[in-house]
């Protein structure tokens, strides 16, 4: 009996020489990617090998020092690695191997897909995002707009440590469209095409960033996995109050010129979106019904928004300039895309099963074909302190 | 009898002496309890005299219930030894077998309580205690007044109290003096901290080498730049920092009194921030070693707090070994001891397991005073109203009778 408890004790002093479970890496030896971006070495031929690119943050870097906190806005903050390979998996495994630290891609915030590259096929990056267990799904995705990737991926953000961060803040904002790896998949793989928010470089005479900043702008429009073509401008801001995530849509603001200078300026708070489908003997139809409530943030019209008939010229106004913008982005989607991003196709297959089969097989000419009413109401939630525009007053006052 | 320090008055023509206690010997007078500190409540604590201990009780205790019954234990000290309970109150089993666990004892000498204590309890392996002591005679009284027995030593102001529980390690006299809602908010944190304790350091190794996903990303940035430059793996880290903290509350209570602030000064210099700023351990491991060091102060009973100091050791090993799955391991092992254990013959872990409602009144939170119409845990059966409903708030507040439609 003692002999065995010795026998006992023994064994439990032997697993402090183990090294233990091999999965145990010390946080030190990660190499945590906050970023990858993938594009064609050759943007013009299609067949090009790829190169990748990773960002890896440097810790000893992002320390907080006792007096201040880490910096933002620092190059050296983040290691930009990159390598080419036939595939998109292929050039991380190439990064992986000069690098020293293991990749740790659990973090990894957002995926920067070149034009060309996207307009290739996505499959290839995106069966690597959804195979690798430790790759997490809701990581961002963007694609450069008339810029490299690497471009992008080498900027640091004057006000973030690391760049990933900035974007996937601007993305978390809901300023725009946003997609992550999960939401494309989803939207690929169903009755609809998944679209991107476009990430371009502007360069800003006043800005003390003399490289330039990045920004969230217009949305490029897949047809399956393949890019198509960009939604710019009004189509744009039109396709963000109707895409499938619209209900999230924060601080968009919308600027509808009165007369010739004189400019009435709101900003969004709620939108509401209800889409009604039939199906009737002419194929399907869509009626959507859109009601946003809003803020004004500037009023140099003569209208006097504490009078309610005025009130309510402003919104008809507002009301009307968002439906414009959304027949815009419809228009482009239907007739030349002929992409389903805003996911009717779902809708119909949910709504009418049966009628779907007939016409799944040709759905594409269907959609262009689609007949898709559009109302749109706005409240105006806040229209300020006061009434009519400050110039206004001032002439009253016969300045 | 004469040997026993009494006096024996014999009388020409009688067949019988009296025995007369004339022994007086040095003594301290009654102080201040200063292990179980209270903010609010009696200032009394026991002496190594046994009598004046015994005197403490039955000045708070008026029923000719309250019995006392010494012995002498050790054959060279021949220690008075009390064994104090209140009839009627008390299961007639339990003293039964106290009384024999008490007679079976054949020991040169009894110095403190704690001989007694590792004589006479269930469990003798077991890190966790399972007779409370205290130096309290309030204490003592209010489980003497749950049918639980008192062992009074002499030479000792710390009696030994049982039958316990797991729940009675998160009590503290004074949540039965103070507001009832704030001394359950306060059981709570107790309750919360007890786990910070056990697991805190062991969870943080198991995240800084498995389980990195667990933690959000700014956390991981930070976490990663304080290890950027620290020599060993985080388990190693975690055990150096441990055994430091450990030493140096042990170095705190040996100390000369005089020589106090030298340690704290060293403890929190050089391993606080020397340690820190030349790269030897990460600050954060720093933090977690402290909070650690503060749970467990958090825990009133001294004797349960220094068997999770104990098991921390073990688990944070587990952790750096096998990561979650360590942790867990050693929270099942812990938790089948714990259910395993009896404390003279009732669970360790009641009134959780078996559960009784009455009982978690009186455990898992401290219920108002009028609510606790019966005794916790109690196993005489025969008598178990402690008060009568007369101080209920419907019988107390008038009109509030009326509003709830007559019930109480």
């Amino acid at each position: 009996m003692k002999g065995k408890s010795w026998g006992y004790l023994g064994m439990a002093a032997l697993t402090l020489v183990c090294t233990g479970c091999w999965d145990s890496t010390e946080i030190n030896e990660l190499g945590i990617v906050t970023a990858s971006g993938i594009e064609l070495v050759d943007p013009h031929n299609p067949h090009s090998k790829v190169r990748g690119y990773v960002q890896v943050a440097r810790p000893s870097e992002l320390s907080s020092d006792p007096n201040g906190g880490g910096k933002t806005g620092d190059e050296k903050s983040f290691v930009l690695e990159s390598a080419t390979g036939e595939t998109a998996a292929g050039t991380l495994q190439k990064v992986q191997q000069s690098l020293s630290r293991r990749f740790f891609f659990r973090d990894r915030r957002v995926t920067v897909v070149g034009e060309h590259f996207a307009r290739r096929g996505m499959t290839d990056l995106l069966d690597e995002a959804l195979r690798n267990p430790d790759a997490r799904l809701r990581s961002f995705l963007v694609v450069a707009d008339g810029c490299r990737t690497g471009d992008i991926m080498r900027l640091p953000y004057p006000l973030a440590r690391l760049p990933a961060d900035a974007i996937a803040d601007l993305e978390a904002r809901h300023a725009g469209v946003t997609i992550n790896v999960v939401q494309f998949i989803k939207a690929m793989t169903g009755k609809g095409d998944p679209y991107v928010s476009g990430i371009r470089i502007v360069h800003n005479q006043a800005s003390t960033q003399k490289k330039g900043v990045f920004e969230l702008a217009d949305v490029a429009v897949f047809r399956r996995d393949r890019m198509v073509g960009w939604l710019r401008g009004d189509a744009a801001k039109g396709f963000a109050l109707i895409q499938p995530q619209s209900h999230r849509l924060r601080l968009e603001s919308l600027a509808v010129p009165l007369s010739p200078g004189r400019w009435l300026t709101s900003q969004l708070i709620i939108l509401n979106k209800t889409v009604h489908l039939t199906w009737g003997r002419h194929g399907p139809q869509v009626s959507m019904a859109i009601e946003a409530q809003d803020d004004i943030l500037e009023n140099n019209s003569s209208l006097m928004l504490d009078r309610p008939r005025d009130l309510h010229l402003a919104e008809f106004l507002l009301g009307n300039t968002m439906r414009q913008q959304v027949l815009a982005a419809l228009d482009a989607l239907q007739h030349q895309y002929q992409a389903d991003c805003v996911g009717f196709g779902d809708a119909f297959f949910a709504a009418y099963p049966r009628q779907w089969r007939k016409v799944e097989g040709h759905w594409r000419q269907v959609y262009a074909q689609m007949p898709i009413t559009v109302t749109v109401k706005v409240h105006v939630v806040r229209s300020g302190l006061t009434g009519d525009s400050l110039r206004d007053q001032l002439t009253v006052k016969g300045e | 009898m004469v040997l026993r320090w009494q006096g024996l008055l014999l009388i020409d023509g009688e067949d019988k002496a009296l025995a007369l206690s004339v022994s007086g010997w040095p003594q301290r007078a009654v102080a201040e309890p200063e292990t179980e500190a209270v903010i609010r409540g009696p200032r009394e604590a026991f002496t190594e005299n046994v009598r004046t201990s015994t005197a403490l009780i039955r000045r708070r205790i008026h029923t000719p219930d309250l019995k006392m019954e010494s012995m002498q234990i050790g054959r060279y000290t021949q220690t008075q030894v009390v064994l104090c309970y209140i009839e009627n109150l008390a299961s007639p089993n339990l003293i039964q077998e106290v009384k024999q666990r008490l007679n079976r004892i054949e020991i040169d000498a009894v110095l403190e309580s704690g001989y007694i204590e590792e004589l006479i309890e269930d469990t003798p392996w077991s890190p966790f205690p399972q007779i409370q002591n205290s130096e309290r005679p309030d204490v003592v009284v209010s489980l003497l007044l749950e049918g639980r027995f008192a062992i009074l030593t002499d030479g000792t102001p710390f009696a030994l109290v049982a039958p316990i529980g797991l729940t009675g390690a998160m009590a503290s006299p004074e949540d039965y003096y103070e507001r009832y809602l704030i001394a359950t908010m306060i059981r709570w944190l107790r309750g919360v901290f007890i786990g910070v304790a056990t697991y805190l350091p062991a969870l943080y190794v198991a995240i800084t080498t498995f389980h990195q996903e667990f933690l959000p990303f700014p956390l991981l940035l930070s976490i990663a730049a304080s290890r950027e430059n620290t020599p060993y793996p985080a388990m190693i880290e975690a055990l150096i920092m441990e055994f430091t903290f450990e030493a140096i509350r042990e170095a705190g209570v040996r100390m000369p009194k005089a020589l106090g602030s030298a340690i704290s000064i060293v403890g929190a210099l050089v391993v606080g921030q020397a340690a820190v700023q030349a790269g030897l351990v990460s600050a954060p491991m720093v933090i977690v070693v402290s909070i650690t060091g503060i749970a467990s102060f958090t825990i009133p009973r001294f004797n349960f707090s220094i068997a999770i100091r104990m098991l921390r050791f073990p688990i944070i090993i587990l952790a750096g070994l096998f990561g979650i799955f360590g942790i867990v391991f050693s929270a099942i092992c812990i938790t089948l001891h714990l259910c395993n254990l009896r404390s003279f013959g009732v669970p360790y872990t009641s009134p959780m397991a078996p559960l009784s409602l009455e009982g978690a009144k009186n455990s898992l939170m401290r219920a108002p005073w009028w609510s606790m119409r019966k005794r916790p845990g109690q196993e005489n059966k025969s008598n178990q109203t402690r008060q009568s409903d007369a101080t209920t708030p419907a019988n107390r507040i008038p009109g509030l009778k009326k509003r709830q439609g007559g019930t109480t």
